[in-house]
């Protein structure tokens, strides 16, 4: 059985948690774009009770900042942030706010921080129960796409012949069924980080992380990559953080966006996106789209500290 | 064609320029043929002695091959239980890097007070002088993995041993490669130098035997035929590297 027992309970939980509803084009249409500023650390509760995937209390982390200062550098403080099942939620900032630390610190891979984390209820080990995506694909170049996608299960303990199996399933998802003996350095950067993703969600847990997945990848390969992603996700309910510099990224894949201030590195504000089809390119140029993307803006360049609630 | 005539032709003229000065200076001051034969005689004693030369050469060659594959697999355990755990580090480095501080030469007649003067004791030279290169580098590989890389790993709920198994191996090929240049060329001179001290055949023993006869030729010829195997091995060994880095590129 899975550790993190979510199995069982995941569908019926998934519907409690459904994302932000669709909007409401009527108060779109007069202005009010269904965009609202709410503090960063509010919780969903259901039936009175608080029930997250993934739960954040005062997490901080400091680092010493060097023999000139007393002070230590605060990387992360005082960070809290709920997850619900099938929610996505993009973290964006300015370079040096805490983003990458913060995911290494869900993933598990960062130890040293205090406050509280707990993922599907459970305080233990996180490792391994959460996919990563880290900006760089990382591929091990000895091995071909399918080998390299088996690499998660295969590390489970998934027998060869088992893992390459459900791996080469989903080849097709993922659009490298043809490339799946061809090795990394014949791909090209988008086919890599599909790889990569591949690899990462293959052990199926509940909650993903991505670490700025698109940002090697140049526009237009980026954008057809966001529309694959959404169809993607919309099939597997998984909860996901993004951590990304595009502001054009966070809006279309997220129904949350957190702006991040440096120094220390807090969470200053959130925001509910609710803009039309996601898959429609058009989107982009959507009235909501705009008006949100110029809120995030605004909230960037001031640290996040400007008034933007409706 | 250009490029091949560009690469060959240089040294291809330089060695013909020097063999033929050697040739006309031994002809023209008539140098004693003890003292520095020509090389045609050096040639001639390599067709004539054909026989005894490449019997000899199999018995030097035998030695390289079984010490250093002994090495190479030796290094292979020593390299990993190193790069694997810490204590084992601390324990084991100091003890190899402290046994290529003894001179050989010290250790060979040693080794036939023990072992006899049969080739086991050229071979255990010709081991010990060659497994230090392909650990140190074995070393160096498997700690060279990109912490990017053990992360991926660590997300995806790797154990430590999956890792080293996994990620460390594969990574540190292409420097068990250069190891094994390094090793198969000192290979060479760790027989020659086992033989040298005590033997019962190979061609260190032949130039040993022949030198105080005055069988000059006979020595440069057991040093051409010395050269010719080592440059063939050291290729073999690039030509394995070249086939093996194809799949197992450098990192980084």
């Amino acid at each position: 059985m899975a550790p993190w027992g979510a199995r069982s309970g995941r569908a019926e939980r998934a519907d409690q948690y459904l994302p932000t509803p669709e909007p409401d084009l009527d108060n779109a249409s007069v202005g009010t774009m269904n965009l609202t500023h709410q503090s960063a650390n509010q919780q969903r509760v259901v039936d009175g009770q608080p029930r997250h995937l993934l739960e954040l209390r005062s997490v901080s982390k400091a680092f010493d900042a060097g023999s000139q200062s007393d002070s230590e550098r605060r990387v992360l403080h005082e960070i809290d942030l709920n997850l619900s099942i099938g929610e996505f939620v993009s973290i964006i900032g300015p370079s040096g706010c805490g983003k990458s630390t913060l995911l290494n610190v869900i993933s598990g891979l960062d130890e040293e921080f205090s406050g509280e984390i707990s993922y599907s209820g459970a305080p233990g080990s996180r490792l391994g129960q959460i996919s990563y995506m880290q900006q760089k694909d990382l591929l091990l170049p000895w091995r071909t796409v399918l080998d390299n996608a088996a690499l998660g299960l295969e590390l489970r303990g998934v027998s060869h012949a088992d893992s390459r199996a459900r791996a080469s399933e989903r080849l097709g998802q993922f659009g490298l069924e043809e490339y799946s003996g061809a090795y990394p350095a014949q791909l090209s950067g988008g086919m890599r980080q599909r790889v990569a993703l591949l690899r990462a969600t293959l052990p199926d847990t509940p909650l993903l992380l991505l670490d700025e997945p698109f940002g090697a990848l140049d526009a237009l390969t980026r954008s057809e990559m966001h529309i694959w992603l959404v169809g993607l996700l919309a099939d597997t309910g998984k909860s996901v953080v993004l951590v990304t510099h595009d502001v054009d990224e966070a809006i279309l894949l997220s129904d949350h966006v957190y702006v991040m201030k440096r120094d220390p590195g807090v969470i200053d504000s959130q925001f509910d996106v609710v803009i039309g089809d996601r898959t429609d390119p058009g989107v982009v140029t959507s009235d909501a789209f705009t008006a949100l993307k110029a809120q995030l803006l605004a909230a960037l360049r001031s640290g996040g500290t400007v008034g933007v609630s409706s | 064609m250009m490029n091949i005539a560009r690469t060959w032709l240089p040294p291809l003229a330089i060695g013909t320029l020097g063999i033929a000065s050697w040739e006309i200076w031994v002809r023209a001051f008539d140098v004693q043929r003890w003292l520095l034969p020509p090389p045609s005689s050096i040639i001639r004693e390599i067709v004539d002695s054909r026989a005894l030369l490449s019997e000899q050469a199999f018995v030097t060659l035998q030695e390289i091959v079984i010490g250093f594959v002994l090495a190479a697999g030796f290094g292979v355990l020593l390299a990993s239980a190193i790069a694997y755990s810490k204590i084992l580090e601390r324990s084991l480095y100091p003890f190899v890097i402290a046994s290529q501080m003894i001179p050989i030469v010290t250790i060979a007649p040693l080794l036939l007070v023990w072992v006899g003067p049969a080739m086991t004791s050229k071979v255990i030279v010709v081991a010990m002088i060659s497994f230090f290169p392909i650990v140190v580098n074995l070393v160096d590989g498997m700690k060279s993995v990109d912490q990017d890389m053990v992360d991926m790993f660590r997300t995806l709920g790797a154990s430590k041993r999956q890792i080293f198994l996994k990620l460390q191996i594969p990574t540190s090929i292409p420097f068990f490669m250069s190891g094994l240049k390094i090793g198969v060329v000192v290979a060479v001179i760790g027989a020659v130098i086992g033989e040298w001290v005590g033997a019962t055949g190979g061609l260190g023993w032949l130039m040993r035997l022949s030198a105080p006869q005055f069988l000059t030729a006979r020595v440069f010829a057991a040093i051409i035929v010395l050269t010719v195997m080592g440059v063939i091995l050291f290729a073999i060994v690039g030509l394995v590297e070249r086939m093996v880095l194809k799949r197992y590129p450098r990192m980084n």
